[in-house]
């Protein structure tokens, strides 16, 4: 964790709400179509509706603004994946294709946002380090997943699971922010069976043959 | 070379050629040094190949440009490498679908800078973004028409949606070779490749066999 970034307030107060609008403004931008290297602060500021200080209490600069959107929302995509973490051999397809369908509609309404994070993490350090921090907490839910379903015999014996983990999750973030983020609602269902589908016969469907 | 035959058309294609070549070569050490692209210029490039300044610009635009000429080759070549996969016969093995992922890690080896300036790019060039789509939607196309063609010889499961899938798989791929199957170290890019085997095979294969 970066000793720069300054501590998340906590929700519902003035500091928390001024800092969730100016978020929810670059939502805004980047759902008209601007890139985020294209916006200014002045941009932002003006569609946010505060002062140019006011900005810089709460980012040191675009970069503390993505970091700050990770923050936010890394606890809310963490829970959600926590549901397909603490699946057990009961589990079915449509038990499956409910908990990563719950994950990829949590996920969806920031998918802009975190593109621009993750795109923005190839030439900013520490963005790439709230991005790995992010990433790594998945990996290690998935990887810890496999293996005790392996150990109970619900998920395939053969995979590795560290590997197969890390496999997986950069194709979450990765599908997610290039095709997701832009889909309307039809294309999500569909995405999500796909993925359900993928999930199911890489994991557990070798398991029960 | 000499005057007599300086203005036939073989010997411009093959200035343009050479011109290219030199180019592209100083711009993968530089980045192979290490040097982001947004950080390299125009006359770095021209002093390091040796190539004229009015020559670059007789063929190129900007360096954006260039990166667009190196990568449409190399993305040829990429694509070649894949057609292992995508012609894997129906009684293929799971070695013979390592084997062919591994022919892909091969070719995107050599040139994984390039190809990592290239999709760094792509998040704020509009054209490099554009070309780069369009290689994602070729990759998206035929691994849809592969999964369709073993559909309809039986070597792929049948209830697997070609188009979502080939989605969710491209992206597998892609990132996989960016974030983490390149840069491996000997042992470790060999359990990649292990996993990224087994999870296609098992989403794809294993059930209809």
């Amino acid at each position: 964790m970066s000793t720069t970034d300054r501590p998340v307030p906590a929700a519902g107060t003035k500091r928390s709400r001024t800092r969730r609008g100016v978020l929810d403004a670059v939502d805004r931008l980047l759902a008209e179509g601007n890139s985020y290297t294209e916006l200014s602060v002045a941009r932002i500021i003006a569609e946010s509706g505060i002062s140019r200080s006011t900005f810089y209490t709460y980012f040191s600069d675009k970069g503390a603004l993505l970091r700050s959107a990770v923050d936010d929302l890394g606890p809310e995509v963490n829970a959600a994946g926590q549901a397909w973490q603490d699946v057990d051999a009961t589990i079915d397809r449509d038990g499956l294709r409910a908990i990563l369908g719950n994950v990829i509609r949590t996920y969806q309404p920031h998918a802009r946002m975190m593109a621009e994070v993750y795109a923005a993490g190839s030439h900013d350090p520490l963005v790439r380090e709230k991005v790995d921090e992010l990433m790594g907490h998945s990996i290690r839910g998935l990887r810890r997943h496999i293996e005790r379903g392996q150990r109970a015999g619900f998920v395939d014996r053969r995979l590795l699971p560290l590997e197969t983990a890390t496999w997986l999750v950069w194709m979450f973030e990765r599908t997610q922010h290039q095709d997701l983020a832009h889909a309307d609602d039809a294309e999500i269902d569909a995405m999500i069976d796909a993925l359900t589908d993928l999930v199911w016969d890489t994991l557990y469907a070798p398991a029960r043959r | 070379m000499t005057s007599l035959t300086r203005s036939s058309g073989v010997n411009r294609t093959a200035r343009r050629q050479e011109a290219h070549d030199k180019l592209s070569t100083a711009l993968e050490s530089a980045l192979r040094a290490g040097t982001p692209f947004t950080r390299i210029t125009v006359d770095e490039l021209i002093e390091q190949s040796g190539v004229p300044r009015s020559t670059f610009y007789l063929y190129y635009a900007d360096k954006s440009h260039l990166l667009r000429a190196v990568s449409s080759g190399l993305s040829s070549a990429y694509l070649e490498a894949c057609e292992d996969w995508w012609h894997l016969p129906p009684d293929g093995t799971r070695e013979d679908l390592r084997r062919a992922f591994d022919r892909m890690l091969e070719s995107y080896l050599p040139h994984q800078h390039l190809l990592a300036a290239v999709i760094e790019t792509s998040s704020y060039d509009h054209e490099v973004s554009a070309d780069y789509r369009s290689l994602l939607e070729l990759h998206f196309d035929e691994v849809a028409e592969h999964i369709r063609r073993g559909q309809a010889d039986g070597s792929v499961a049948a209830h697997v949606d070609a188009d979502h899938a080939a989605r969710w798989i491209t992206h597998l791929v892609e990132r996989g070779l960016y974030e983490f199957a390149a840069d491996a170290a000997d042992d470790e890019r060999e359990r990649y490749l292990t996993a990224w085997t087994d999870i296609v095979w098992n989403a794809l294969y294993a059930a209809a066999r």
